[in-house]
């Protein structure tokens, strides 16, 4: 019932817009469909836009990828390139690095941009600094990417949380409260922990515990009627139903035919890719996977083509899935680190951390098919075209596909102002 | 006629002119009414009056500050601490008279504060009530159930007063209190990317916790605080390195949380709305400059390093593998600070105010408070002493006003001024009578912070009920509340939570939810009654004998170990490849476990015949392993490593020994034991081995007493983390764990632990922690005490006291009867707990 007065609201709200763009700009209603607004009032405040990426996959490549054996190939030098070289893909004029035949398949519907920078050189800070906009400062937390999502959009599946961490670290949800902040999935196979009653339960004694508890919490809410006593109330009855609910199978990819499971490939990113594409067709709307394995310091070449066969398969198979359901107009997918990798190999044949550029990877929904944003110079050391591209201003190019009002100031404990991309621009090159 | 009226405030105090003006600098002092009277504070009294002493002609007056402008009031109040001249000293710990006098004196000041609002303070709790209560507060957990039947079996009327002494003096409340200071202080055992390099701070917080060091003391000690890190005791210069490359950031953190102001602001730019420059952040900076590198430089470690990198450059393959070799020396020697602060600074160059040029050279100099004077023999006491005792202070106007409202937040749940760390000068206490007497006996307690939680917890307004309705924040905007009303306890109707409401003035304790370490240190207290003294035993502490022996080493000899370890294990390591032969091919195409899965052939372990087996997945493979017999297993290990010559425990015989759990013997040969207590008595029967013969060997007196007994920390080692409490099961706790699912601090940024719901903690509560770790764990200690119960009603009796302190009452005891004979099962006392567990009065504090 709840949902489908949301829905009405949405298409409401989806013919006024339109019938305001025909009214003011003369626009038909062609170039609007396959935009979405989504179900929250910050939509209607000012600087929100019509979402055309409802959903956002985040693939982090923790430990920094070497965005010329990746995404960033540099053919005209063969110094830097080493040994690997590039292919062409389906969209024209540009190439991907042969490590990732299957991915170039879908260059028509992605884009790179080639001119990201970042100020920090560490893991952890440029990590940090990618995530939230922010600098990391020993006086605050900021909340990541997801959390911002989280909200400033809500959920529109009520039953699971709308920012979801699949693999290592999820960093949580800084000063706003600790509900925006991600669902840690630790392994993809295993589903949501503890969504299954005990081995020796059977419903029938569950069902009679859960009784005589919920007996004694209503007394106790009767003494006690407050709102932090109430919130946890509420709490058993989500989780009970979340543990009864269909949407919990969102979190189960062993639902899934082995078919699937092989076009991703059997990987913990492979199947954490998956898991992320049942999420999505559950309306959650921030996924993030996480994979490490990146910082080849030793031996680049060799380590880099491991991890790519395993990339390439998953990230090739997710957009195939997408699009094959429908879900890839709006569903867009970004594949990124926290920096790059030196243009100089070291003698131990690998590169060091090279923040000063590297590439960000975005396909799907929002993003203007077949592009390549920006050039780096001829010894792959600076941006040589096109603006320098931060994290503040991708995370504002994917906030600004997915409709959220980049100025809605949010206020840490202590007044201070903050936005969901900081002081980022996005970057309308790349958007569609 | 202005002068006429300024007088009616002035009144000419005769003599006092035995008072040296101490307190910095004529200056003008405006009154509201435009006038104007030059001269210094002599003293600022608590009534509000100051001590001025006028320019002119010397003489002093006592003035009301209120006919001041709020700056000039501001400036008071900020840079002058209240008189404390007329403090009582104490004799520690106080006797029942001072205790009672003091409780009474607190008592009767939130009593007679109520009465102006026509309010009663609550009702007396129950004694079920303080038992849960003192025990989560004081010590973090609830008590056992034969601690509660102890208390209950009491008739005396001081019962109470004893238990608090008991759990102040327990070891329960260090472990408590340290997750309260490490929270704060974001210990963490790991700070850069690896290694163990937090630990010492870790280790000096829970000493000093342990010892009761003195609040000022304990401040001082870290912010003066140099030498190397891993040096036994010296883990203080842990609070410089946990910032380490941030040397702004922690001057910043340190004034918020001991001054509970907020600098941070003004790091980059002059603060927005508070009056501090940055020019001023940078003069305080400047007491601490030099704090971002927390590396020592001297002779030993210079040539060491050049030991190294000639090695380096000698064996170009190897170099990564060598310079990591010798981490194991440096990660240990490296950490520390060699000087004591210059008290010098350089502004940043794209300095952007008019006051200062882009890097001027700027002295240290403080922000409010007394004027500080760098020291004269600069050289020998250096700038962070002055910074110290100047910040740790009674004579710091906030320093003292901090700390005894951080400790009355923790008894009560709102401090008297929110939140602790970030005042402004027009900050005031909701209840500043209260506030200003907890400063004096912060002071008068000389900063024992035992004694006075010990006080607080005497009070009467401790020991009583928690307000049933919310408590909110008054809005900004209420009229009906004067603004002095901080906080307000709604009225009856949840609509219209306005109406009827009252001001809370401490009325009593606010019911929380636990904190997750608290709630983790209750459920595991159910499975082991001694927890309270259980250490882990995997902390890093072999750092600080580390620390010992190659101090006193030359660096050729220090070059020479390590290089003789590198190629052993070297050479270990190629015989491990040659003895392991490429693991077979497994035979098997379907999981042993979930048979109906297909096997991942790069998932295998070796069976108890040797052969290679293959999994589904990690989970399976574990469990697989888990039912392998011991044997099994050390065949498994035995291809990863060289294994020890024993197969049982050199100590308890009858004991199997853990390969990984080894010590070298006299002639250097590996023995392994069954845990780390048997390794430790092995050792300390054979006095001659291992360090003393190397001591020995060169030449150092190995008659000494072994200073590492006298550091070794005292409890039971312990390897499980589930038998741990949470104060020894991680700095942080591990990635998603139960404490950091309920809101335990991931100890990155000041204070972050909270309290918010989410659905995660729900399901731990359900189905995880609670079902598999107690519930269905057969070696549950108080499951099993309650499983012992004679009849249904003793059990289900058991249980009530053991989860919530307390018997049920006839209509729960008929409810929970009802339930089990529907259930009709024999193993009920499971469903009772589960039931406890999941209620909401046993997640609450009340």
């Amino acid at each position: 019932m709840k949902s489908d007065i949301i829905k009405l609201d949405e298409l409401n709200r989806r013919e006024f817009i339109t019938s305001a763009a025909k009214a003011c700009l003369g626009v038909g209603l062609l170039p609007m469909a396959g935009s979405y607004i989504h179900n929250n009032v910050n939509a209607l405040e000012p600087g929100a836009r019509p979402a055309t990426a409802r959903y956002v996959i985040y693939l982090n490549m923790t430990g920094a990828m070497s965005h010329l054996d990746t995404f960033g190939t540099n053919p005209d030098a063969p110094d830097i390139q080493g040994p690997t070289k590039s292919i062409a893909t389906s969209a024209d004029g540009v190439f991907l690095s042969e490590n990732l035949p299957e991915t170039a398949r879908h260059m028509h519907n992605s884009a790179i941009i080639k001119t990201m920078v970042t100020s920090q050189g560490a893991h952890e800070q440029a990590s940090y600094l990618m995530h939230t906009s922010y600098l990391k400062r020993g006086t605050i937390a900021h909340p990541t990417f997801g959390s911002w999502v989280s909200k400033l959009s809500g959920n529109i599946n009520t039953t699971i949380p709308s920012n979801v961490q699949i693999g290592a670290n999820p960093a949580g949800a800084g000063f706003l409260e600790s509900k925006y902040g991600p669902l840690p999935i630790g392994n993809p196979s295993a589903g949501l922990a503890n969504s299954k009653i005990a081995d020796y339960l059977d419903e029938t004694r569950f069902g009679g515990r859960l009784a005589m508890a919920q007996k004694m919490n209503a007394s106790y809410l009767n003494q006690y009627d407050q709102k932090q006593v109430r919130a946890y109330s509420d709490l058993y009855k989500d989780a009970i139903k979340l543990m009864r609910s269909e949407d919990l199978k969102a979190f189960d990819i062993t639902q899934e035919p082995e078919q699937m499971h092989e076009l991703y490939g059997k990987s913990n990113f492979g199947q954490g890719c998956l898991l992320a594409r049942r999420l999505v067709e559950n309306q959650v709307r921030y996924v993030e996977i996480s994979r490490g394995g990146w910082d080849t310091h030793d031996n680049n070449f060799e380590a880099v083509a491991n991890n790519c066969a395993d990339i390439d398969k998953a990230l090739s198979g997710l957009l195939l899935d997408l699009e094959m359901r429908g879900l890839l107009k709006e569903t867009m997918v970004v594949l990124t680190s926290e920096f790059g990798r030196t243009p100089k190999i070291n003698p131990r044949d690998g590169r060091d951390h090279w923040p000063y550029g590297f590439t960000a990877f975005l396909a799907g929904g929002g993003i203007k098919g077949g592009t390549v944003y920006g050039k780096m110079d001829k010894v792959g050391r600076n941006p040589a075209e096109g603006k320098f591209i931060d994290p503040a201003s991708l995370n504002a190019t994917i906030a600004h596909a997915m409709g959220l009002p980049l100025n809605d100031v949010q206020y840490s404990p202590s007044g201070r102002p903050f936005t969901v991309a900081h002081d980022g621009k996005p970057l309308f090159d790349v958007l569609a | 006629m202005n002068m006429m009226k300024l007088s009616v405030f002035i009144s000419l105090i005769t003599f006092l002119s035995y008072f040296q003006c101490a307190f910095g600098a004529d200056r003008d002092f405006h009154s509201n009414n435009g006038q104007k009277i030059r001269g210094s504070v002599v003293k600022y009294f608590e009534d509000g009056d100051v001590l001025l002493k006028r320019a002119s002609d010397k003489q002093l007056f006592r003035i009301n500050l209120n006919i001041f402008t709020e700056d000039d009031q501001a400036f008071v109040k900020n840079n002058f601490p209240p008189n404390h001249d007329a403090l009582p000293t104490f004799k520690r710990p106080l006797s029942d008279r001072d205790l009672a006098i003091n409780t009474q004196f607190i008592d009767r000041i939130i009593e007679a504060k109520l009465r102006t609002y026509n309010q009663r303070p609550g009702k007396e709790i129950s004694n079920e009530t303080f038992l849960r209560r003192a025990y989560l507060k004081i010590i973090g957990r609830i008590p056992t159930l034969e601690e509660t039947q102890d208390f209950f079996a009491k008739r005396d009327k001081k019962a109470r007063g004893q238990l608090i002494d008991k759990l102040l003096a327990s070891e329960g409340y260090n472990k408590n209190w340290y997750i309260y200071w490490a929270d704060i202080l974001r210990a963490k055992t790991r700070v850069g990317n690896q290694g163990s390099d937090g630990y010492p701070f870790v280790r000096y917080l829970k000493d000093s916790i342990a010892a009761n060091k003195p609040y000022d003391v304990w401040v001082k000690e870290m912010l003066a605080s140099t030498g190397p890190m891993w040096e036994r005791g010296n883990g203080a210069v842990g609070y410089f390195y946990r910032d380490q490359g941030m040397g702004l950031d922690n001057m910043a953190n340190t004034v918020r949380v001991f001054l509970g102001t907020s600098l941070e602001c003004a790091q980059c730019h002059d603060h927005p709305f508070d009056r501090w420059t940055q020019k001023q952040f940078y003069e305080m900076a400047a007491f601490t400059h030099g704090i971002g590198s927390v590396n020592r430089r001297n002779d030993q470690l210079n040539d060491l390093n050049k030991l190294v990198r000639a090695e380096m450059k000698e064996n170009e393959e190897e170099r990564n593998q060598i310079n990591r070799a010798f981490d194991y020396v440096k990660d240990i020697l490296s950490p520390g600070l060699d000087d004591l602060g210059k008290g010098e600074i350089k502004l940043p160059n794209d300095y952007q105010y008019d006051n200062a040029k882009p890097g001027e050279k700027l002295e240290a100099k403080t922000i409010f408070g007394l004027v500080v004077e760098l020291d004269e023999n600069l050289m020998e006491k250096g700038s962070r002493a002055s910074y110290a005792s100047w910040l740790a202070s009674p004579d710091n106007p906030r320093f003292s006003t901090v700390i005894a409202n951080r400790l009355w937040k923790t008894a009560f749940g709102y401090g008297l001024i929110e939140p602790v760390d970030n005042m402004y000068d027009d900050t005031l206490p909701t209840h500043p009578k209260l506030m200003l007497h907890l400063e004096k006996l912060m002071v008068a307690l000389d900063y024992d912070m035992k004694e006075f939680l010990r006080i607080i917890y005497n009070t009467q307004a401790f020991q009583r009920e928690a307000p049933s309705r919310e408590i909110t924040s008054r809005d900004s905007k209420d009229e009906t509340m004067p603004p002095e009303v901080k906080w307000v306890i709604s009225g009856p109707n949840p609509d219209f939570p306005k109406r009827g409401a009252a001001p809370y003035f401490y009325q009593g304790p606010v019911m929380q939810r636990m904190s997750g370490e608290q709630l983790w240190d209750s459920l595991v207290s159910l499975n082991y009654s001694d927890l309270d003294t259980r250490i882990n035993s995997r902390s890093p502490e072999d750092g600080f004998d580390r620390f010992v022996r190659f101090s006193q080493m030359n660096a050729e000899d220090i070059f020479e170990e390590v290089m003789a370890r590198y190629n052993s294990k070297k050479a270990n390591r190629n015989m491990d490849m040659d003895m392991a032969a490429k693991p077979m091919a497994p035979k098997n195409k379907k999981c042993p476990i979930k048979t109906t899965k297909d096997a991942n052939p790069s998932i295998t372990a070796t069976n108890e015949k040797g052969e290679t087996v293959a999994f589904c997945c990690n989970g399976c493979k574990n469990k697989f392993m888990a039912a392998l017999p011991t044997s099994a297993k050390k065949n498994e290990m035995a291809s990863m490593k060289a294994a020890p010559l024993n197969e049982m425990c050199p100590i308890k015989p009858d004991r199997r020994a853990d390969p990984d759990i080894t010590a070298k013997d006299s002639k250097g040969e590996t023995v392994a034991f069954c845990c780390k207590g048997c390794v430790n008595k092995f050792a300390a029967a054979q006095p001659a081995m291992n360090e003393n013969s190397m001591m020995a060997n060169m030449g150092m007196d190995s008659n000494k007493p072994s200073e590492s007994e006298g550091y070794k920390r005292k409890g039971t080692p312990t390897r499980d983390s589930n038998s741990l409490r949470a104060a020894e099961v991680g700095d942080p706790a591990p990635r998603g764990h139960l404490i950091l699912q309920f809101g335990g601090s991931p100890r990155d940024q000041i204070q972050v632990s909270h309290k918010e719901a989410a659905v995660n903690q729900v399901l731990a509560m359900i189905n995880g922690y609670v079902e598999k770790y107690l519930v269905n764990n057969k070696k549950s200690f108080t499951l099993n005490e309650i499983a012992k119960g004679s009849s249904m009603d003793e059990k289900i009796n058991l249980a009530f006291l053991a989860i919530l302190q307390r018997k049920p009452n006839t209509r729960e005891l008929t409810d929970f009867k009802d339930m089990i004979k529907k259930l009709d099962v024999d193993d009920f006392h499971k469903d009772i707990v589960w039931t406890l567990l999941n209620s909401h009065e046993f997640m609450f504090v009340q």
